[in-house]
């Protein structure tokens, strides 16, 4: 790297580094933490919903102010699943089932306070290895995916969506198809390139298309909401949480000696997984537990309390969320709903993830990226300083969470354009989800699909005018190719891998 | 209803869309430059994928159905689901017309009663005080103006 990019890049990080240390933005980092928490702790509720919640807050904020305020959510709401993982045997989050698997048996022996100090420290240096990451690898990537032209930028946002069906689908034909869906509903409105106007049914309304955070509030609050109705009586039933002592929280040395291997294992896997559109939390969690009780020798206590078993799932989902940042502020490719949604807070303050990004707006880039490391810091902080009171919270009425989830479901979808046509858009996506609930169709696939479709075909037809209508183009490009190939190669692990659980399920 | 009739009902559902999706392509202006794809092409594109991978669905659905066995799940259909679909239904067709607060508390407060609060004091105050809340907060703090409805 040359002397003069090195002294910019640097000016870029200070100023970064200054945006993120803003009183303003640290307040918002440490909300959000708390928040995350919070929503991440009671059962039911989802990091999504939390985020649904703040996202009118987000349109009328600074930039800064809102991407912070959403981190410290995003990666308080992975700390807040384990504890009630933890305390209740009920995961607050599908990364901290694999949490429960020894948080809630040590939970039950009378030290759920030993668990949950562990889950935060885990958590902590989980976070912290993928800031690390964050920080070395997205320039460096942006760097690279500069030099990216249309047929590749087509195969890398193709590669992103199949990726994304292999791992958030049982089946991938339902992955696939719910993909398909909402490519159809990306269409809906002016094409990218020539402004024609497309099955709009001569409404003025959908010519700006679907905003896909309306359809965000639609697909996952309504659902919830539902789903709750029933969820009640099973929550009552089980432990009471507020009851439970919390002697002391920060583990001994002989758990930290206990934990270092995990935590290893934890972060680097969870970093990594991260990074792949899809993969996320749960298979992090449950890998690097599986990992840690092969690398352990005595896995017999695995299941019964172990704090290997605690340390390592716990590290893994909260690397996950450094490592989920990478391919969403680099190449603008989301790789769950959460950064999904950090796209749409970015894109409405007219700041579009990618490549570029790292280019004219450097400091903003580097200022997410250690508003990320903030958000690690106060986790920790707020977790250890205020858990008595974060675990009381626990016991918040759904009869008033869940009508205020409803209330603030239209006041988002309405602030997104002062139009009451959006909250219809809203319902009607409500509904969609349900349905797609149903039939078991899952939804993740279709959220992104509406995140990247509009860049699908916007490079696909930029591709095809520029070789004039020859494919071969897709094929000759290197990076382009090589993305088909694994493109290729998820599905057909895709393809095998339902059919191992179906012939699985019939000999069970 | 087992896996396999739900698959086979997705996947009639999903053919019938993925068919109309593309009779609506067809009526689609095709302007574009020779040589050059035009706003067609994705949608053409989209179709193809969405009837094959329907149509295998649907087929998976029909041999599944036929290899299941012919006992069948019974469970009843709870209600309240529907009931919060149609107060919130409801709830957004007189929304334009009373306004965000006044038909905000009502929904609020049949939303509490459907989540099993009883207590009728609690319902009252809190489906009055946070609407009423929300309202101002957005309106007044961050310049979100609310329907008002006649007021």
């Amino acid at each position: 790297m040359d002397l003069g990019k090195k002294i910019v890049m640097n000016g870029d990080v200070l100023q970064g580094f200054l945006q993120a240390i803003q009183p303003t933005s640290l307040a918002a980092t440490a909300i959000g933490c708390f928040l995350g928490i919070v929503f991440g702790m009671i059962p039911g509720m989802t990091i999504s919903s939390g985020i649904i919640i703040l996202l009118p807050l987000t349109f009328v904020l600074d930039p800064s102010i809102s991407i912070s305020l959403l981190l410290g959510l995003y990666v308080g709401g992975m700390l807040g699943g384990s504890f009630s993982a933890i305390l209740l045997n009920i995961p607050g989050t599908p990364s901290a089932a694999a949490t429960a698997l020894d948080g809630y048996p040590l939970s039950v022996q009378g030290e759920p306070g030993r668990a949950l100090g562990v889950a935060v420290l885990a958590s902590f240096v989980g976070g912290l290895f993928s800031f690390l990451c964050l920080f070395l690898i997205a320039p460096r990537l942006a760097d690279l995916a500069l030099s990216f032209r249309a047929p590749d930028l087509f195969s890398l946002v193709f590669l992103g969506l199949t990726v994304i069906c292999s791992f958030a689908a049982k089946s991938w034909i339902k992955g696939l198809l719910s993909a398909v869906i909402g490519l159809a509903i990306v269409t809906i409105g002016q094409d990218p390139i020539m402004g024609t106007a497309r099955f709009t049914f001569g409404d003025a309304n959908l010519l700006s298309g679907v905003n896909f955070l309306t359809a965000l509030i639609g697909l996952f609050a309504i659902p919830q909401l539902i789903q709750s109705l029933g969820e009640g009586q099973i929550i009552n039933n089980t432990t009471q949480p507020a009851s439970m002592s919390f002697k002391k929280l920060l583990p001994a040395s002989i758990d930290i000696k206990r934990m270092r291997l995990p935590v290893s294992i934890g972060g680097i896997v969870g970093s990594l997984l991260g990074m792949l559109p899809g993969a996320g939390g749960p298979i992090a969690a449950f890998m690097s537990y599986d990992y840690t009780r092969k690398t352990t020798d005595d896995s017999q206590k695995f299941g019964k309390g172990a704090i290997e078993g605690i340390a390592a799932p716990e590290a893994a989902n909260n690397a996950v969320t450094g490592g989920a940042l990478v391919p969403m502020m680099t190449l603008g490719i989301p790789g769950d709903p959460v950064t999904a949604i950090l796209i749409g807070a970015l894109l409405i303050h007219g700041l579009a993830p990618g490549p570029l990004l790292f280019i004219e707006r450097a400091d903003f880039a580097y200022g997410v990226i250690f508003s990320f490391f903030w958000a690690n810091i106060f986790n920790l902080i707020i977790a250890l300083a205020a858990l008595r009171l974060l675990v009381k919270l626990v016991a918040t009425p759904r009869s008033i969470l869940m009508p205020t989830i409803a209330i603030l479901c239209v006041v988002g979808s309405y602030a997104l354009r002062n139009s009451l046509f959006d909250v219809y858009v809203m319902f009607f996506f409500g509904l969609l989800g349900l349905a797609m609930k149903w039939l078991d169709i899952p939804v993740v696939p279709l959220l992104l699909a509406l995140v990247l479709g509009r860049q699908l075909e916007e490079n696909l037809r930029i591709a095809l005018t520029g070789s004039q209508g020859d494919i071969s183009v897709f094929f000759t490009s290197p990076f382009s190719a090589f993305f088909l190939g694994i493109a290729v190669i998820s599905i057909i692990w895709s393809i095998k891998n339902t059919r191992k659980v179906r012939s699985k399920n019939i000999t069970t | 209803m087992m896996m396999a009739q739900r698959n086979l009902i997705a996947g009639v559902i999903l053919t019938a869309l993925g068919v109309f999706y593309g009779l609506l392509t067809v009526g689609l202006p095709n302007l574009s430059l020779p040589g050059t794809p035009g706003p067609t092409l994705f949608p053409w594109l989209i179709t193809t994928g969405w009837v094959v991978l329907s149509s295998a669905l649907l087929l998976f659905g029909m041999l599944g159905v036929r290899n299941q066995s012919k006992e069948t799940e019974k469970r009843s259909i709870p209600k309240k689901p529907f009931i919060v679909l149609i107060a919130f239904l409801a709830y957004l067709a007189v929304l334009p017309f009373i306004g965000f607060i006044l038909s905000s508390t009502f929904f609020f407060a049949g939303l509490m009663w459907l989540y099993g609060e009883r207590h009728k004091v609690k319902i009252t105050l809190t489906s009055i005080i946070l609407p009423s809340m929300i309202f101002y907060i957005f309106s007044t703090g961050l310049g979100i103006f609310l329907p008002n409805g006649p007021w």
